[in-house]
């Protein structure tokens, strides 16, 4: 009896924490289709216009735009210099190892707003603050300690054994990393390339900092909320959320794929990827 | 055995402050099946990792067919292993592990996968070929790294404690794999394990190692029978050490005085003189058990325990003046006529030939 209520109230508490989680996404895509100008109750019926006024405002579609050039190439950097990063941790004893490990996983612990100022302080002395530039340098030092966290979890399930038996079957260190290591973390690479990407498609603070007149899409939209109370915050909000949660997905299952597919002496993937993402949040 | 295939000369390795082998120095045959067998950290697995190159050397030198392997990367060399943890890549198929090897020599791929599938068909894996490694069973797995090894023909396979992992049914019939694959393809098996049953039913050859020493080479039934020293007859455990002082050496035995009276021990080459104290070793399975002595050395013992190994059966007595329990091997239907129950009283004894002094015996 107590075993069962208490099971009860454990899947009370689970619900709750998701409504808690869920609630001011789904009430903004529910006003984003709502006919009403200002979010309240009752609905007064279904509309697509402000997706439709939205998509249209060139401003939306150049920032929409920007923040894909920008995320794309912030994931493919990440995920290298990430990789190298993990496999440096992993492979090599040196001296400042840990100073090394310490300094890579950084810059998540700082506050976005100092991680802004201090990006906007150097970036601008060095010229390129404002540029797209900026956004692409800043969004890859938040986004690295992600890819690497995701890529060294996976290199810490791997055999030592592995590379020496494929040193040993006369593969050089190079065609040991390209032909045993990398198919190794194949899976955790793409999640990382996923998620970092996301990273940088949610980033608000830094980029705001950075941006310039190359506004990304969160930076749009605070522009927006300075103007007006505008239903198309919405729109934007759940377009962003539904692009973001997307990526995130598709890295989770690629790396929980692996999960499914090896049996247990080829250990799970990512556990913690969850968390990495939910650290920083849909900066919306 | 002919001439030797590896020569280790001298050998040395360090880690810090920590010698994990001190100046060793043997000879590996061609087509010899050599068994490198020691307990944990007596620096066997450091030895066989300075063969395949992935340790090198502090002092002293390895060399194959003559050559000095010094300064070759493990990638330079030809020596494959056989790992303990099998380490096969789990992201290829059985047929891609199998053909890693001939990959990185540059073997195009349909001659690759020719060799790989004669291999796998030989151990009995056709029918996986294409499977992920990750479904096969222990066994299976460990004929897959088997074949990595062996597709590329070498003339040295290193094994480090390969069967460790498999249960005793599985690993027995491994064993048997193992002996006759290394008859049939006539290359040289360096195997390296803690377990004196793999050691003892494979190898021609076995080299007892502690603290990065070698302690004795030999076959398994010069060292079962006559081990060099006091460490080994301890590490094989099928002897008892007695010591004694030496009161007259004659022709084929010397005649001491011990704790128990006096004792005939097998002369050999013994050179010690009158007076002198001396250790020998009596032999667990040339020893009589009854209520008389049967043979002119004797000891009145107690029963204290037996263990069963297979059909024959170990007794453990109690000897006063003896530290150690008198150990004795009886067939199992020995044993059961005897009847025996613990702290029972009787006469254990044996001839002087089944008494040696170490290193004594030719």
């Amino acid at each position: 009896m107590m075993l069962r209520l208490g099971r009860w109230f454990g899947w009370a508490y689970t619900g709750y924490t998701f409504i808690f989680i869920m609630a001011p996404i789904v009430a903004s895509l529910v006003f984003s289709f709502n006919a009403d100008r200002f979010p309240s109750l009752p609905l007064q019926g279904f509309t697509t216009d402000w997706y439709g006024g939205t998509f249209t405002d060139p401003l939306v579609i150049e920032s929409f735009q920007r923040s894909v050039m920008v995320s794309i190439p912030v994931a493919l950097i990440s995920t290298i210099l990430g990789f190298c990063a993990a496999y440096c941790d992993f492979r090599f004893n040196f001296r400042g190892k840990s100073l090394f490990s310490l300094l890579m996983l950084l810059p998540p612990t700082i506050p976005a707003v100092i991680m802004g100022l201090g990006m906007l302080s150097y970036l601008s002395r060095i010229g390129l603050a404002g540029e797209i530039w900026a956004v692409l340098i800043s969004h890859v030092v938040i986004a690295l300690p992600f890819a690497m966290a995701m890529i060294r979890l996976r290199l810490a399930q791997m055999d030592s054994a592995l590379e020496e038996a494929s040193w040993n079957l006369r593969a050089t260190p190079v065609q040991t990393l390209w032909y045993v290591v990398l198919p190794f973390c194949k899976q955790s690479l793409v999640a990382a390339f996923l998620i970092t990407a996301a990273v940088s498609f949610d980033e608000f603070a830094v980029a705001w900092f950075v941006s310039g007149l190359n506004e990304t899409v969160p930076v749009r939209v605070l522009v927006f909320l300075q103007g007006q109370v505008s239903p198309v915050i919405n729109a934007i909000g759940t377009a962003v959320f539904t692009s973001s949660i997307l990526l995130v997905a598709i890295g989770m299952a690629f790396s929980g794929m692996g999960k499914a597919k090896r049996a247990a002496a080829d250990a799970p993937a990512q556990p913690a990827c969850g968390t990495l993402v939910s650290n920083n949040g849909l900066s919306l | 055995m002919s001439e030797a295939l590896v020569e280790i000369d001298r050998v040395s390795k360090r880690f810090g402050d920590y010698t994990a082998v001190t100046e060793t120095s043997f000879s590996i045959g061609q087509g010899e099946f050599l068994a490198i067998m020691g307990s944990s950290g007596c620096g066997k697995t450091t030895m066989l990792r300075m063969l395949a190159g992935l340790e090198e050397p502090s002092a002293g030198e390895i060399r194959l067919e003559g050559r000095s392997q010094k300064g070759l990367p493990p990638w330079g060399r030809d020596l494959p292993l056989v790992w303990q943890s099998l380490a096969l890549f789990p992201f290829l198929s059985v047929l891609d592990n199998v053909g890693f090897g001939l990959k990185m020599r540059g073997v195009a791929k349909p001659e690759r996968d020719r060799r790989s599938l004669a291999w796998l068909q030989k151990l009995e894996l056709g029918e996986f070929a294409s499977r992920n490694v990750m479904q096969l069973s222990g066994g299976q797995r460990q004929r897959v790294a088997l074949a990595r090894a062996l597709v590329t023909e070498p003339k040295v396979l290193l094994l480090d404690e390969p069967l460790s992992a498999l249960d005793a049914h599985l690993s027995v019939r491994m064993q048997a794999l193992l002996r006759s694959l290394q008859r049939e393809l006539g290359i040289t098996f360096v195997y390296v394990t803690h377990s004196q049953t793999e050691a003892f039913s494979m190898a021609d050859r076995v080299v007892i190692m502690s603290r990065g020493k070698v302690e004795q080479i030999g076959s398994p039934q010069a060292i079962y029978r006559h081990p060099a020293n006091r460490f080994v007859a301890e590490f094989i455990g099928n002897v008892t050490i007695l010591r004694g002082s030496v009161a007259e050496v004659g022709e084929q035995s010397v005649r001491l005085n011990t704790a128990n009276g006096g004792m005939s021990v097998s002369r050999g080459n013994f050179a010690g003189s009158h007076g002198a104290q001396a250790d020998f070793y009596v032999n667990a399975d040339q020893i009589a058990i009854g209520d008389e002595p049967r043979h002119e050395n004797h000891v009145r013992a107690r029963f204290l325990s037996h263990k069963f190994i297979g059909n024959m059966v170990t007794l453990f007595l109690e000897v006063p003046g003896i530290d150690d329990d008198l150990k004795v091997i009886l067939p199992e239907r020995t044993y059961d006529c005897l009847g025996l129950q613990p702290g029972d009283s009787v006469v254990a004894s044996w001839p002087a030939a089944a008494a040696h002094f170490f290193g004594g015996a030719a």
